[in-house]
């Protein structure tokens, strides 16, 4: 969505600078036609020019040797940017581990180094053996092409490393720049070391033929190649702003190759001049590129966090509507149980009343219609009275501890003791984990599950329950049940069994819901409300309730719990 | 010899259908001693002051025991024992709070306020029953009340 938002604009700005670049490029030769020289015009050194004092001298070396000062801080720049693009991109591989942008700029520094080099040589600051006249126009002409193949080579490489899927390369990220860039660095320093060591370079001026230096054709034929073919390649595949500006950066290489290879006639001429500033615009337009797409991945980030940022605040709105609306509904069923209980209980007082008083005078249909009316607003009673404490395992709920599930089991047997003996069952517990709950919920959770195990019986069959423990080590949804806040600690896995009349897999999710009852009145009593406690503390300690049965082949209910609660209840 | 035969027990309680149970309990327990109701608690008050409606004792006699309900419209049973518990003239008049409300804090209050006893209203009559025949052996025939003057 948003690439495609961005599309349109980033063309016509790629259009914008591409215009910018050709422009700066074509500058100086424009300049030239308006009359614009650009060469260096060294005075000479000659007995003409009347030297007499010492600092006439020195003032005359100065003249001398403008074309050599020009030329220097001309190449110097040009190096120093080639110096900063590499820590650009170390930085940047630093941050993004991606192995290409280093290569690169690894490549664009040794290219820099030749540079340089050629720069000491003219100079004289480094020990050469060959003329001047030779060696500045052939170092020049050999750093280019360096200048030219090493980021091919380097692309080249990049290409390799893609092969790898992202994890090896991220691993191997490092080893590959260690590596590439010692393979570049000695590339450059065999360069050097053959250049600086040579008596005899070949001639490489021509001032009068139409390559006037052909030496620089060559570099000029791999721009162009690069730049036509190459590049685009490279950075089609990405979003890169660096490889758009490796491309770009194509467009001053090929302009300082046509000012040298058709155009400068002798050193520090016009053209020599203008294809060194021009050189600069080259190294500089990758460093640029380097620094913008640092300046977009930060903006990326900050739009990342702002909408990370928003997304929070709604979450946290629907969060806390969420818990208001909850307290509401929680309020809803105290404050509607409550007075409900009102007039039910007025219903039953008048109801005792007329049976007390005036017995008498009802007919025996009259009796019956009375005791419905009694029996109706008992059960009523104990739907208010459940509904209440299903309410209440929110609202009144008590601060998780650690309990231990034995006890907790075997108090509920001694509570189920006469209905146990009563039934003539049989109730198997193995060795149940230590969890942190609520104790009176887990009590009334297990109090729910065996009561159920014992009333929905098989006539005529001896209830056997088991109740056993598993270990879980992660925390998977259980079947049909929702699970609430994200799970990863350890938990246990607590299967109520029995013998009794089951249920149909169909109905496992009626089960679980409030007042929900499979059976009428008559088979069996209760309201519809223990299994719907259980699941809704099952959830409150952010476990889970499930079962399965088939009908007469009895059921099995199963409760996840968490054995450590994150957060106090 | 008991002299609390003579006197009248005020019950302020807004539901009436709770008025009508109370009187049939009281009358089938067989206490002779009146029991007269007020509503809210601003009727209360009144009746206490002999204010409006009340303004003559000899229709409005003195209650010598109140039985309050906590909720009621108006003025609540908790604002009327404030006010009875901090008149100089009212507070011996001994109350007892008879409510459906078993909260804590309500009979924290309550008792915190000077009540007598706090009794939860029972849900059926028969235990209503019980309940008024217990009030009325113990306020009216065990103990010694304040004397009407």
């Amino acid at each position: 969505m948003l690439e495609s938002l961005s599309a349109q604009p980033l063309a016509r700005a790629r259009t914008a600078v591409i215009a910018v670049v050709v422009a700066v490029c074509a500058l100086p030769s424009v300049l030239c036609l308006f009359g614009f020289d650009f060469g260096s015009s060294g005075t000479g050194l000659g007995a003409e020019a009347g030297v007499q004092t010492e600092a006439g001298t020195t003032e005359a070396m100065f003249g001398a040797l403008s074309g050599s000062f020009t030329h220097t801080i001309l190449e110097w720049t040009a190096a120093s940017l080639a110096l900063f693009t590499v820590i650009l991109a170390f930085v940047h591989f630093r941050i993004k581990r991606d192995a290409v942008t280093p290569i690169i700029g690894v490549a664009l520094f040794w290219a820099g180094c030749t540079d340089a080099f050629h720069t000491l040589a003219a100079d004289r600051l480094i020990l050469a053996t060959a003329d001047n006249q030779d060696l500045i126009p052939f170092t020049w002409a050999i750093s280019r092409t360096f200048n030219a193949i090493i980021p091919l080579t380097a692309l080249a490489m990049v290409f390799f490393v893609r092969r790898f899927d992202k994890e090896t390369a991220a691993r191997r990220s490092f080893a590959i720049v260690l590596v590439v860039s010692l393979l570049l660095g000695v590339a450059a320093y065999a360069v050097i070391q053959y250049c600086a060591t040579s008596t005899q370079l070949p001639k490489t001026m021509f001032p009068d033929a139409l390559f006037t230096r052909p030496w620089d054709v060559f570099p000029l034929g791999i721009y162009l190649v690069s730049g036509l073919v190459i590049y685009p390649l490279f950075a089609r595949g990405t979003k890169s702003l660096f490889a758009f500006a490796l491309w770009l950066s194509v467009i001053p290489d090929a302009a300082t190759q046509f000012h040298m290879a058709f155009g400068s006639t002798a050193l520090f001429d016009n053209h020599f001049n203008i294809a060194h500033f021009i050189k600069i615009i080259a190294y500089l337009i990758p460093c640029l590129g380097l620094v913008l797409d640092y300046v977009r991945g930060y903006e990326e980030e900050e739009r990342a966090k702002r909408h990370l940022q928003v997304a929070q605040r709604k979450l946290q709105e629907q969060t806390r509507r969420l818990e208001a609306s909850n307290r509401e509904l929680q309020n809803f069923a105290t404050v509607a149980a409550h007075d409900l209980q009102e007039p039910l209980r007025k219903i039953q007082a008048f109801s005792s009343r007329i049976q007390q008083k005036y017995v008498q005078h009802l007919p025996p249909a009259g009796h019956d219609y009375f005791d419905r009316v009694t029996g109706a607003a008992e059960r009523m009673s104990a739907l208010i009275a459940d509904l209440l404490s299903f309410a209440q395992i929110q609202s009144r709920a008590k601060p998780y501890q650690p309990i231990d599930l034995n006890v907790v089991v075997q108090e509920v047997l001694c509570d189920l003791e006469a209905r146990i003996e009563e039934s003539g069952g049989v109730v198997n517990v193995a060795n149940l984990p230590m969890v942190e709950a609520d104790p009176s919920q887990m009590r009334q959770l297990f109090q729910n599950l065996l009561g159920n195990a014992l009333k929905f019986r098989r006539t005529g069959v001896q209830p056997v329950i088991d109740v056993v423990a598993t270990h879980v080590d992660e925390f998977r949804a259980l079947q049909d049940s929702a699970v609430f806040g994200e799970q990863d600690s350890p938990c246990c896995e607590i299967h109520v069994s029995d013998n009794g009349i089951g249920f149909s897999p169909d109905h496992l999710k009626k089960i679980f819901a409030l007042f929900q009852r499979l059976h009428n009145r008559a088979q069996y009593e209760g309201t519809g409300i223990g299994l719907a406690v259980c699941r809704k503390i099952a959830e409150r300690h952010s476990g889970a309730i499930t079962a399965h049965s088939a009908p007469g082949e009895g059921a099995t209910f199963v409760v996840r719990l968490p054995l450590r609660q994150k957060e106090a209840a | 010899m008991k002299t609390n035969s003579g006197i009248t027990v005020l019950m302020a309680d807004d539901d009436p259908d709770d008025c009508l149970l109370t009187q049939d309990a009281w009358d089938d327990c067989k206490i002779e001693n009146e029991l007269r109701f007020v509503h809210d608690g601003e009727e209360l008050l009144a009746y206490l002051r002999h204010k409006g409606k009340y303004c003559d004792p000899a229709t409005a006699p003195r209650p010598g025991l109140i039985l309050l309900d906590l909720n009621m419209p108006r003025m609540d049973g908790r604002e009327a024992l404030a006010e009875i518990k901090g008149d100089p003239n009212l507070r011996q008049i001994p109350v007892v709070v008879l409510t459906t409300s078993s909260v804590d804090e309500d009979i924290l209050r309550a008792y915190d306020l000077g009540v007598s006893s706090f009794v939860t209203k029972p849900v059926t009559f028969d235990r209503l029953m019980k309940t008024i025949g217990d009030l009325g052996n113990y306020w009216l025939k065990l103990v010694e009340l304040p004397p009407v003057v």
